[in-house]
């Protein structure tokens, strides 16, 4: 099997507060292979964004280590791309210069990836909208373009916080379908947010479960279910018996009612 | 998806907000004016009517020429100065926790000072010119663009930060692409007070000690209660505050096109 891309030794977080210490993560252990969709599957507060953002090297983690692409993280991990909950746009850019901002800030030759960026657009069906401003777009839209953003450089690992959160149900499973196509294109390794037991079974290869509370790791399960997939997948045995073991799991866990 | 574009607003209808209504709502005001005057039969001395007031401006359109750019000098001056070290002092706070903590009770003190006590003062130190005048207007208009102005480079949602941030960006790259940016439409709210401000700080140097300005006509007007040349005088002061208003409107207008007030194209989803 490929290597391992992210590797996340007994990680705890502990925020403290006006009211006491909080402990957002307790003992995190896990690994995402090179190349594999890998999602973290939680509750609402179950620590799984602080994860995020402390593989991502936003965060410090308040004890364990985190290592990506072999060397330890220390500051803001260099070749990453990453997909917030909402799409952060500038409004103050246009889609293009909203995508270009990375290549700006990495220091990149933009003439070069001015090009990269239209291709990018094209992919997820903005083209045309490159010189629109945020507000002139659909929410996922706006998505479709930072997801562009966190891209444009190539990095191999891209790092995504629950994206289509915040989109209606309908937009929702378009962008998975499109998001799996991007990944079958490229082949990121990607670390995949959410508190959607579908969304995560559909796009993953691998789903770590998590329990709040403190934040910590249940299991690790396998999807098994063959590529590429598409909305048929849903349908299948497999995929509505993994969603049912899933979601059993979390009702042990205490993390539905 | 928002493609439906709500069409302009025709010349028509912008012309009915922003010249009828306003024309209606200033001519009923002098309207009442002038009637107030007549029907009471007031003195000039005590109070001069509308249509005096403004052929007093063209009566002595060459004193207010002599007067009127000493003024606009000053004010050009001492706004310009506010918006160089006002944004300069925002930049600081912003940067630095601890500039923050220094800078900002010195801020409120200035704030707090009564200008036209310390406008003679002014005067000892700069000397009988333009100088103390230009300061007192500065003084007056600072305070207004680093507040606004360190607000909107303050006002960066986390998120926003944290993306830059992931682009392995400088702390100078995370001011200039994201806080910058952002701080522009602050920027210009605070401006706009500001300018009126600098305008009646120049006023107000005027006041205490000058041989030219507006100011200096108000106190003529006053000491010899010549009220005719006093309204006058405050026509034109309003006038210019005025231009200005929508000099630096028009600046905000070209600098931020894409910010929500000036969006020319609606979308709905």
């Amino acid at each position: 099997m490929a290597e391992t891309t992210i590797l996340v030794e007994d990680v705890s977080m502990v925020f403290s507060t006006r009211d006491g210490d909080v402990h957002a993560l307790d003992k995190v252990s896990f690994g995402a292979r090179e190349g594999e969709f890998f999602s973290i599957l939680g509750p609402s507060g179950c620590g799984k964004s602080t994860l995020l953002r402390i593989i991502g090297g936003l965060l410090r983690p308040t004890d364990g280590r985190v290592a990506v692409n072999g060397s330890r993280v220390t500051g803001p991990t260099p070749d990453v791309g990453i997909v917030f909950q909402s799409p952060v746009l500038m409004n103050w850019r246009t889609v293009l210069e909203n995508v270009m901002l990375q290549a700006e800030v990495r220091g990149l030759n933009l003439k070069e990836y001015r090009q990269r960026a239209m291709g990018l657009l094209e992919m997820v069906g903005l083209a045309g909208f490159e010189d629109k401003y945020p507000y002139q777009l659909s929410g996922g839209m706006q998505q479709r373009a930072s997801i562009c953003r966190a891209l444009v450089h190539d990095p191999p690992l891209l790092l995504m916080d629950e994206p289509f959160g915040a989109l209606d149900a309908l937009t929702r499973e378009r962008m998975n379908l499109e998001l799996l196509r991007i990944w079958e294109a490229s082949r990121k390794t990607v670390l995949f947010i959410t508190h959607s037991i579908p969304e995560a079974v559909f796009l993953s290869d691998r789903v770590a479960i998590m329990s709040p509370r403190p934040g910590h790791l249940d299991e690790i399960a396998s999807t098994r279910l063959p590529r590429p997939r598409t909305m048929a997948t849903m349908e299948e045995d497999t995929f509505v018996k993994t969603v049912g073991t899933i979601r059993r799991s979390l009702k042990q866990e205490g993390s539905i009612d | 998806m928002r493609t439906a574009h709500r069409a302009r607003p025709g010349w028509g209808r912008l012309l009915t907000a922003e010249v009828v209504y306003p024309a209606v709502a200033i001519a009923l005001l002098l309207t009442v004016w002038q009637l107030t005057v007549v029907m009471l039969d007031l003195r000039t001395t005590f109070l001069p009517s509308p249509t005096a007031a403004f052929s007093k401006v063209f009566r002595s359109y060459d004193t207010f020429l002599t007067h009127a750019p000493v003024t606009i000098f000053e004010i050009v001056g001492g706004y310009a100065l506010s918006i160089v070290l006002g944004v300069a002092t925002a930049f600081v706070m912003v940067w630095s926790r601890v500039m923050e903590k220094i800078v900002s009770p010195i801020l409120v003190f200035l704030q707090t000072i009564p200008y036209i006590s310390v406008a003679p003062l002014l005067i000892i130190w700069f000397g009988f010119n333009i100088a103390p005048k230009i300061v007192v207007s500065f003084l007056m208009s600072y305070f207004p663009i680093v507040v606004a102005t360190a607000a909107g480079m303050n006002a960066v949602e986390n998120d926003m930060v944290d993306m830059v941030r992931s682009m392995s960006a400088s702390k100078w790259q995370i001011f200039w692409k994201s806080r910058f940016p952002n701080s522009l439409p602050y920027f210009f709210s605070g401006a706009k007070v500001a300018v009126a401000f600098a305008t009646s700080g120049a006023i107000v140097g005027e006041y205490v000690g000058a041989d030219y300005g507006l100011g200096y006509l108000i106190v003529l007007s006053n000491s010899d209660t010549n009220s005719e040349l006093l309204f006058a005088t405050i026509i034109v002061v309003s006038a210019i505050g005025i231009g200005f208003f929508w000099l630096i409107h028009w600046m905000e207008k070209l600098c931020i096109p894409w910010h929500v007030a000036f969006r020319e194209e609606e979308g709905h989803g």
